[in-house]
């Protein structure tokens, strides 16, 4: 098989014992990698009523067929679980060396099981797999622990580590990378119930090509596209310059979703930032955009994005840029995920400031308070150990009115896109299997067209918003970066032609459409198993119930009439029954029928 | 008689870095003619000038409202135009 190596290790921490498995064309072709392959992995190898912390969790770190070729932004690999934060299915992505070294170990895919008896580094070198102490690295914050990790191992070793909020088990902590993470979910606490303070890969296997020369032109000419306007902004500016934009349009959320948009904006703009405190700018391994731009904080350099400058900012009402790049600066360290961690203070904040919850200073726009918050909440110290758990939780402790402006779905805290008045991005929010999410339903770029109204989407926006996701899911099993989908003219007929020059398979844009399509229904299906039930495909009462103030632009309202139609018109674009569930022919019909028996 | 509306156009994001300012003050009858003034006026906008097309890098609103397919909308003084980057989000 030309891009793969054919087979997965899964490994029981507990004992040590290592079994590589075989992995069938067949799946590999209708899963691709990445998170197609961590989501039929977590079908074949967990039960979907897992506890996700406990030993039998399987954690899945999962490589794809054009890792360790010359293709742009490809060195990208997928981590899954099931969430502790949502109870459902995760993944995350993260990039650069790690992905590379994870492939050439000669696995696809690496499933952890067990927990180990004490601090360890996972280990696996050219498919030998084996644990080391690192009792001595436990507690270390991120930066800390890979620079000793480096010394330690060497530099051809990668490394993906956890902070302290791992091993807290922090609901939202990180795995990272080379200073990027995978953040959503809760997966570096996954990680830290494994007593796994990294997991550390090297090797020298390398997948054949199906058409070598092929690929490397085809990556000659993916390379230059990549200079183009498509992806300028990202090149330029990064996406803090989103900041600006959303505020004018009164789509910012700030101060805990109860206004969309915030004074003196332009203090923490992406344009003053990069005047003002732009460090330098990075790339990842194989990648030709280079998004990542570094910013000077009190706390040292940073790589800021609009969501944690969004979250850590105008959602806890902070304007003040030192602060703002130094939280998201003590998030890297400590393992957190920005947006949760911003929208779980912002949710703080409010109910202190409505009586609801007494942490001294805890308010919006207070600096210090947050920063002193942020290292609570990372190691689980005071009143971090309640914030620790997200916003669901809070909200189920604190109980009264709280649970109606908890911002979640599923109990994953939303990003920064307020649904009033980014509708079609509400209705990706509500259905996605992660729970609130703008990277596997990117259904803000219909809002960001001139196909809708964002403030009063219609059904028929639930076409572009499920072809949104499609995209997604394929980009996401491939794996390509998102930052190159406007590089492509047609994407899927475009990434059949890679895959086919990488494989030698036939394939063609309708079997990767419906390939996109299997992975999304494979997810449901977890869910499904896992407990999920229509009431979760929703919003917190706020968007429903309360219109978004007018500001600089007017406000909107998002009625729950009009998010249920959304929703039918979503799920019959999607082939599911009118309450959500998948019916049993239409996974025949995608070839799931391997995965849905439990 | 009436006169030509005066509007404001503000730039956002790539749109800004490109014009190499935060707004300017113009008069235009439509949403096309204002956008012409601005290729016209600033180099490396000057792709405004072909008129609505899906693989723009830009959006165009007037007074946030509504992103922009027809651009003979007709404008009235004090309307501002926003022109933002069509990859807002990330």
């Amino acid at each position: 098989m030309h891009g793969y190596h054919g087979r997965y290790l899964r490994v029981d921490v507990s004992t040590g014992d290592a079994q590589w498995q075989t992995l069938p064309e067949s799946a590999a072709r209708r899963f691709l990698g990445g998170v197609g392959l961590a989501t039929w992995l977590l079908l074949r190898e967990t039960s979907a009523r897992v506890e996700p912390l406990s030993p039998e969790a399987a954690l899945i770190f999962a490589f794809s067929p054009l890792v360790g070729t010359p293709l742009t932004t490809s060195a990208k690999f997928a981590v899954a679980a099931k969430s502790p934060l949502t109870d459902r299915l995760n993944d995350s992505l993260s990039s650069s060396h790690f992905a590379l070294a994870g492939k050439r170990t000669g696995a696809d895919a690496l499933v952890v099981t067990g927990r180990a008896a004490s601090p360890s580094i996972l280990r696996i070198d050219d498919g030998r797999c084996y644990l080391e102490p690192a009792d001595d690295l436990w507690g270390l914050d991120i930066p800390t622990a890979q620079e000793r990790l480096r010394r330690r191992l060497g530099p051809n070793v990668a490394c993906a580590v956890i902070g302290p909020a791992g091993e807290k088990g922090v609901r939202f902590a990180t795995i990272s990378h080379d200073r990027r993470h995978a953040g959503r979910g809760g997966l570096g606490a996954v990680m830290g119930a494994k007593r796994l303070k990294a997991l550390a890969v090297t090797g020298s296997q390398r997948c054949l090509l199906a058409d070598p020369r092929g690929v490397a032109l085809a990556a000659k000419t993916l390379s230059e596209r990549s200079f183009g306007p498509a992806t300028a902004k990202y090149r330029e500016l990064g996406t803090v310059a989103n900041l600006l934009t959303f505020n004018r349009l009164n789509a910012l959320p700030t101060h805990n979703f109860q206004v969309g948009q915030i004074d003196d904006a332009q203090a923490i703009s992406g344009e003053s930032l990069h005047l003002a405190r732009q460090q330098t700018r990075e790339s990842c391994a194989a990648c030709t955009i280079g998004c990542e731009h570094l910013f000077r904080s009190s706390r040292g350099p940073v790589r800021l994005e609009y969501e944690s400058l969004f979250a850590l900012g105008p959602l806890c009402g902070i304007t003040d840029p030192d602060t703002v790049l130094s939280a998201a600066r003590l998030c890297d360290d400590l393992g957190l995920d920005t947006i949760s961690t911003g929208a779980t203070l912002a949710f703080a904040m409010e109910c202190v400031e409505r009586g609801f919850l007494k942490v001294p200073g805890l308010r919006f726009g207070q600096g210090d308070a947050l920063l002193q918050a942020i290292t609570a909440i990372g190691t689980r110290h005071s009143f971090g150990d309640w914030l620790a758990e997200g916003t669901r939780r809070m909200a189920d402790r604190l109980g009264g009115e709280t649970a109606r402006f908890a911002p979640h779905v599923k109990g994953m805290e939303i990003p920064g896109y307020e649904p009033r008045a980014l509708q079609t991005m509400a209705l990706g929010f509500a259905t996605n299997t992660r729970g609130a999410d703008h990277n596997r339903s990117s259904a803000y770029e219909v809002d960001f067209s001139s196909r809708v109204d964002r403030r009063q989407v219609d059904p028929a926006a639930a076409r572009w918003a499920v072809e949104t996701e499609d995209k997604a899911a394929l980009m996401d099993s491939l794996i390509l970066c998102k930052f190159l989908r406007g590089v492509f003219t047609d994407l899927f007929a475009e990434s059949a032609e890679l895959l086919r020059l990488v494989t030698g398979w036939d394939v063609t844009a309708a079997e990767l459409r419906r390939t996109a399509r299997r992975i999304i229904t494979a997810k449901k299906i977890y869910n499904i198993r896992a407990g999920w039930s229509p009431a979760e495909d929703t919003l917190p009462e706020r968007f429903l119930s309360q219109r978004l103030p007018d500001g600089v632009a007017p406000g909107a309202e998002l009625s729950p009439e009009r998010l249920e139609a959304l929703k039918t018109a979503y799920y019959h674009e999607r082939g599911w029954i009118p309450d959500g569930f998948v019916p049993q022919q239409l996974a025949a019909d995608l070839e799931l029928l391997d995965v849905t028996s439990p | 008689m009436s006169r030509t509306p005066r509007v404001t156009v503000e730039f956002y994001a790539m749109a800004r870095r490109r014009a190499g300012t935060d707004s300017v003050l113009l008069t235009a009858q439509t949403v096309a003619e204002a956008l012409h003034v601005v290729a016209d006026s600033f180099p490396g906008l000057a792709e405004l000038s072909r008129g609505p097309d899906s693989s723009s890098p830009y959006l165009v609103s007037v007074n946030a409202g509504p992103f922009l397919q027809d651009w003979d909308t007709a404008l009235i003084d004090g309307d501002r135009l926003l022109i933002l980057s069509a990859d807002a989000g990330g």
